[in-house]
């Protein structure tokens, strides 16, 4: 195999490709390594790559008797984790100099469930510091390099856009998977709070941050997801007639022109599919910014006091302006962000119930990635707009209340990739994943 | 870079800082334009949060 075969595979076409000894997990791994270093240099989606080992790890798989291969539904498939995510092998740094050699000796729960599922961790992936969003990545978008790619999981992301991995982690606690996602080309779930372990995950907020996976189709996501946390599946509809979609008209002027005219296409297929759509407003969404900024800035810096303390000139400036404003807010404000939050719970469960709603449809980014600029701002307070925090705001409030949201890419990609949101109820994931796989399939056809 | 000349008045609240277990804020007075402009827009963000009786608290 090819790195451009491989590139133009899925995860599900590679997973029964491996399984059935059709292709070998040595194939599948030099072909994502080829597939790496062709598009490195211009993309810099990866921290390290672990070439020599994860070679040795797909031969060992391919010397397993068949018995063993078909217990292992990702058998050897080559995946990347954002560098959040411990591991027993590499470093964990995520993303800052504070951290440089950091060792976890053993593996986060999400690396030993994927590992003991057959994948092959090639590398880990590039993450905004302390996956806290304010310093630029040296990673660049993958469909054009000249671009940012978004983040805080911006090397996850970028190595599913690429082609050089069939899945990667992330972490999402505001957008952190679904904004790479959506400027990227590819699918990007936050599930429900708690869905997946997070153990072994150097994290942010440990109230709002959330596992998530970036593939690239809803099929694969399904796949990984099932890896991950098994569970029966449910035969899939037909079509989307008993399917009730909540659309906000206001959040959906928001974005561009250019985005807004994929974004009412996408609305418009759910509609040809038969899916019912409501006009809904999301009040409690739009508060969820401030008490999400709280909560975040409150708990990132209670637990990164001492890593500020201990090495601040090994953290830059923006972080250290988020960790000392977290530390200059006051406990009686962190308390009323936690009151406002368990009222937009219960508003949002509302809402959905009200409306007997099985998702809302919602941007996932307000324009096409941006050109990187010469000088990048230091934080986003700095920045002479507020677009961070808009972007913040779209996806904020699925965090808040631990909702699970998927991003996927609208179909067919216009001069460059975007994506919109479906949001489900909490532990709706299947469902959401199932409604997500009807727009898929309409999309591609 | 640790702090190095610092004003009288900024030494009063370094103190105040440590005594409530804050960092000696701001670690850098390099640090401390953009720390202003990151309060001021977190506050008119968050404003709501700062009043004190708060409808959504259950205090008395």
């Amino acid at each position: 195999m090819n790195s451009a075969e491989f590139a133009g595979l899925t995860l599900e076409e590679a997973a029964q490709r491996a399984r059935s000894r059709d292709v070998s997990a040595h194939e599948l791994c030099a072909a994502a390594l080829a597939r790496c270093y062709e598009t490195e240099p211009a993309v810099r989606a990866f921290v390290v790559i672990d070439d020599v080992r994860a070679l040795a790890v797909a031969r060992a798989a391919d010397r397993m008797r068949p018995e063993e291969i078909s217990r292992r539904p990702l058998h050897g498939l080559p995946v990347a984790v954002k560098d959040v995510f411990g591991t027993s092998d590499l470093p964990t740094e995520a993303g800052c100099r504070a951290l440089r050699g950091h060792l976890t000796h053993s593996d986060s729960a999400a690396v030993a469930t994927l590992r003991r599922a057959g994948a092959i961790v090639i590398g880990k992936t590039v993450t905004q510091e302390l996956a806290y969003g304010q310093d630029t990545p040296v990673t660049r978008n993958a469909a054009d390099p000249r671009r940012l790619p978004g983040g805080s999981s911006a090397g996850s992301a970028v190595a599913v856009g690429a082609g050089s991995v069939l899945a990667a982690l992330g972490t999402d606690g505001g957008g952190s998977v679904r904004v790479p996602a959506a400027l990227n080309g590819v699918v990007g779930l936050k599930p429900t709070f708690g869905f997946i372990d997070r153990m072994g995950v150097i994290t942010g907020s440990p109230t709002l941050d959330h596992v998530g996976l970036l593939t690239r189709t809803v099929g694969d996501c399904e796949v990984l997801l099932d890896a991950l946390v098994p569970a029966q599946r449910e035969p899939p509809p037909q079509d989307a007639k008993h399917v009730r979609i909540g659309v906000t008209r206001a959040a959906l002027r928001q974005p561009t022109p250019a985005v807004q005219a994929q974004l009412v296409a996408a609305e418009a297929l759910f509609h040809e599919l038969g899916a019912t759509l409501v006009e809904v407003q999301l009040a409690a969404a739009e508060r969820a910014l401030a008490a999400g900024l709280t909560i975040t800035l409150a708990e990132v810096s209670a637990l990164y006091g001492g890593l500020l303390r201990r090495a601040p000139d090994d953290i830059t400036v923006g972080t250290r302006v988020m960790l000392q404003l977290g530390e200059l807010l006051p406990a009686t404000v962190y308390l009323r962000a936690l009151a406002e939050r368990d009222a937009i719970i219960a508003e949002l469960e509302g809402l959905f119930a009200t409306f007997d709603l099985d998702a809302v449809f919602a941007p996932a980014v307000l324009e096409y990635a941006p050109l990187a600029p010469a000088r990048s701002p230091r934080s986003m307070w700095e920045a002479r707009d507020d677009s961070v925090l808009k972007l913040l705001s779209l996806h904020m409030w699925c965090n808040v209340a631990g909702l699970p949201s998927i991003s996927i890419p609208c179909r067919p990609a216009a001069e460059l990739p975007t994506g919109f949101q479906l949001v489900g109820r909490r532990g709706s994931d299947r469902r959401l994943l199932q409604i997500a796989t009807l727009f898929e399939s309409a999309s591609s056809r | 870079m640790p702090t190095q000349a610092t004003p009288p008045l900024s030494r009063e609240l370094t103190l105040l800082s440590e005594h409530l277990g804050c960092l000696a804020i701001p670690y850098d007075f390099e640090d401390l334009p953009l720390l202003l402009q990151a309060v001021e827009r977190y506050r008119r963000l968050a404003g709501s949060l700062f009043v004190a009786d708060s409808t959504r608290t259950t205090g008395p």
